[in-house]
Parts: structure tokens; sequence; C-alpha cells
């Protein structure tokens, strides 16, 4: 390996820092990171890269990568539109999985319209915090993780009920669940021992599971991004999304995904993946929903349940926010927002008193702009109860 | 994309960085690399299973447990014992793994 390569790298990153040394960050927590960032750059730069062999450039490598990515989050947060009260929402539902302690969270607006997605790349990995603890004494109590939206939905809150299943998938990667379920139900399959119902609702959702061979393939040959682990996952994080919004997202699935009926090997099929939420909601018995069910609270001490609570108000038809009394009913917004989206616009004009018909575009607005003034007004109270306390 | 990039073959470079490194006598990485092999011995040991065993480097012991069982069944629980032999020993067999066993 070159010593030459690295320093290329090296530059590259000291010409995105002499950018952003100069950030600044409302969040403390966040001027905190970048001043270590700061620290281990200047540890760098005293640094000899020609007297280095393949281990120490391959230990810079990393810790040069490391650095890229956390400044890419963090510059990423220095701008002004980032959606605070999704965030917010999102937060509260990690607090029922994680200490909200141990992450920091930002946001990136991009140019995709299917760019919803929780960047973990920083979350997971505790070698590489454990190597720089080593070389630089720099210890990093709290990791960043980012939320990504799409650049123009980043204030629709209908939309957005699809970042709680992309906080399943942040869930899944912390705890290892799908790792875990992928051998659980290989090895039950494999065993013979199922009942009959049992092996068919299986073969239901993951039909390839019905010829031995896929199974012992895919037992002795796991992959973190193969189709079972794959499907294993989007089950998961429908499941976990529906804790929180019921089948808010299906609506939405069901429509982008113009109801695929085909497995691919990222997804099962449209129709099982609303299936399998419906027949938790209903509370239908099913042996693979309780699997998932036990495997989780086995690794988590979570259990898998309904964790809003529904918002019994008809404040959106008369257009104004709605007064959440306790972050459960955050979750329940939306799935208001959803049901008043999908009734009869009629509703809104007779309870309202505003003697005309809204366009289909106004009714957007005005929902959405309802929804984050919902969550914004409970922000601002909480955070007014709670300095009031201190 | 210009190269395949994931978060578990990282993790497996790094670790097999700081095999190397206590290989070499640097005996600040030994903690490191001793909690892994310490992990994997119980796990095959059947002392841990697959709900409690570290998660961050779940994906490395599994993989280790299912490349020599028995070496790492033998290993005593004491990880004050592990020294370059064990570290060369675990080393040689990350290098055997086939790429898509490495991710």
């Amino acid at each position: 390996m070159q010593p030459k390569l690295l320093e290329l790298q090296f530059s590259q990153l000291q010409s995105e820092w002499s950018k952003a040394k100069y950030n600044n960050y409302s969040d403390l927590r966040k001027k905190e990171y970048h001043t270590k960032l700061a620290i281990i750059i200047s540890a760098l730069e005293k640094e000899n890269f020609q007297s280095f062999d393949d281990t120490e450039i391959t230990q810079r490598f990393h810790i040069i990568s490391f650095l890229f990515k956390s400044l890419e989050f963090l510059n990423n947060s220095t701008t002004s539109t980032i959606p605070f009260e999704i965030v917010y929402v999102l937060s509260e539902a990690l607090k029922d999985w994680s200490s909200a302690d141990e992450y920091i969270i930002v946001t990136s607006l991009i140019n995709d319209l299917n760019g919803f997605s929780f960047d973990n790349s920083l979350m997971f990995n505790g070698f590489i915090y454990k190597d720089i603890e080593l070389l630089y004494g720099v210890n990093f109590d709290k990791r960043l993780v980012q939320i990504n939206l799409p650049l123009s939905l980043s204030r629709d809150y209908l939309a957005n009920v699809v970042l709680y299943h992309e906080l399943g998938h942040f869930i899944d990667r912390k705890y290892e669940i799908t790792r875990v379920i992928y051998i659980e139900i290989l090895d039950l399959v494999a065993s013979g021992n199922l009942k009959l119902h049992e092996q068919e609702e299986i073969f239901k959702y993951f039909p390839y599971l019905s010829d031995i061979n896929p199974v012992n393939w895919l037992k002795d040959n796991y992959y973190p991004f193969n189709y079972f682990s794959n499907h294993i996952a989007e089950y998961f994080c429908d499941l976990f999304a529906s804790q929180y919004i019921k089948d808010c997202s299906n609506q939405y699935l069901n429509y982008i995904t113009l109801n695929q009926k085909n497995y691919s090997n990222t997804h099962p099929s449209t129709p099982n993946r609303i299936d399998f939420v419906e027949v938790f909601l209903k509370g239908t018995p099913s042996f693979l929903i309780n699997q998932y069910k036990e495997i989780i609270f086995k690794i988590t001490r979570v259990n898998v349940e309904r964790k809003e609570k529904e918002v019994d108000s008809k404040n959106f038809e008369s257009l104004i926010p709605v007064e959440i009394q306790e972050s459960k009913e955050l979750h329940g917004l939306f799935i208001y927002g959803w049901n008043v989206w999908l009734d009869d616009w009629d509703n809104i004009k007779s309870q309202s008193n505003i003697g005309f018909d809204l366009s289909q575009v106004k009714v957007y607005e005005i929902l959405n702009n309802l929804i984050e003034k919902s969550i914004g007004n409970f922000i601002v109270r909480t955070e007014w109860e709670l300095a009031k306390k201190s | 994309m210009l190269y395949s990039h994931n978060l578990e073959d990282e993790k497996i470079n790094l670790f097999t960085l700081f095999l190397t490194k206590a290989i070499q006598g640097e005996e600040s990485y030994s903690p490191i690399v001793n909690d892994v092999i310490l992990e994997t011995h119980k796990y095959v040991a059947g002392e841990k299973n697959l709900y409690n065993i570290n998660r961050d480097s779940m994906n490395i012991i599994l993989l280790l447990a299912g490349l020599e069982n028995d070496f790492f069944k033998n290993l005593i629980d004491n990880p004050e014992n592990y020294n370059k032999e064990t570290y060369s020993k675990v080393l040689d067999l990350l290098k055997q793994t086939k790429p898509q066993m490495a991710y």
C-alpha cells in the first residue's frame, strides 16, 4: 500500500475540513463532537505517513473514512431546513428501544424521491471508536446517526410515516435481530418438527423455503444481504412500524409499489407484507409473528405491541391543530392524518364551516401543516414544562 | 457504485488489523481481540447464546465459531492466557474465509 495514496485521502479530508472547521452548531453535543474531530485531524497532521507499514496505512484509511463521514453528517446538520418535528417524533419512538444518550440524530435532505433511510454507518462499528481512543486518546460518548429524507417530501408527514419502517432497520442492526430470526427459522424448517399449519405459514411468507435445497444453502451461506435476510428484515421493519402507525404505511406502500405481487431479492411481495402487518394488528393467531415477537423480546427485552395512542379528535376537520397530551399520541397523529386524508373531505367543509370545497393540494398542505403544528406545539409545551421544573 | 462497501467487511478488516497488532506485540490491542475470542469461546461452549452474545461483534463471533468450533471450545476461559499463538491461529482462520463468508 502506498503512503502517497494515504496522503491523497488525508489531503481530501484537510480540504473539506478547511471549510468545515468553522461550522456553528446550536447543539452543544455537535460542538463537542466537532472538537473531537479537530483533535484527531491535528494529530494526523503530525504523523509521518511515509514511515507507515501496510497495517498502519489501513488503520489510518479507516480513521480518515470515519472523519469524512462524520463531517458529512455534521455539515448536513448546520442547515436551517431540518424538519425537527419529524426527528422529535422518531426520537420518541427510539427511546422505547434504546438509550437516547447514545446518539446524536442529524438529517439530510436529498434529491431522491425514494430516499427515506437511516444512515447507520457511524453507529455500529465499535472497533473504529476503540482504535481512535487507543491512538489519539479521544473518546466518543455519542455517535452520529443520519436520517435521510427526500428534499421534496421533507414536510410531507403523510409520506414520512415510512421513516418508522426505516427506524426499524436501525433497531434491527443495533440488536442483530434478523440474524437470529434467520438462524432460528432455518433450524425450525430443517428440523421437520413443525406442525403443518406452522410450516404452511412460513412457506407463505418465505415461499422458497418449501424446497430443502435453498434451506440447506441458506444455512451454509449466510450473507446480510441475501434474499432471505432481506425478507426477514423487511417483515421485521413493517411489524416494527405498525406498533406506532398501524397500517398507515401499508396504504402508501401498496400504492407506490403498485401492489407488487412478486417478491424481489430485496423485498417480499407487497400483499405478503400487508398481510403480515394485518395479522399482527388484528391479533390473529400466528406462529411466525409469535416467533418474531419472542425472538425480539429475548434480545431487546422490549415487547412488540401497539405503542401509539390514537387521537380522538375532529380538530383537523375544523382546521386547527390537535393538543397532544402525551408522547404516544404523537404517533397517533399520523394515523389521524391518514384517516382524514382517506375520508370524505366534505367532513372538513362541514366541520370547519368554511363554505367552499378545498382542492386536493390544499387538503394536502393543510393536513401536513396541522400535523407539524400539533407536534411543534407539544414540543414547545414539553420544553416549557421541563424548563419550569429545573 | 464504484466499489462494494459494507459495515461488516469493515469490522472484519479492523479486527484482522487488531489481531496483527496484538501479534506484533502491541499489548494495548490485546484486550479488544481477547473480548471477541472469549465471547466466541463462551458461545461455542454453550455459556452464551445467540440472544446474549455481544451484538457489535456478533457476526465475527458466529463466523469464527463456524470456522473451527473445537479450537474455540477448548480455549481456556481466562483471556490472560491468550497469546500470540492464539491470535495467529484466529488470524489464519480469518484468512481462510471464502469471500462471501467474509461479506
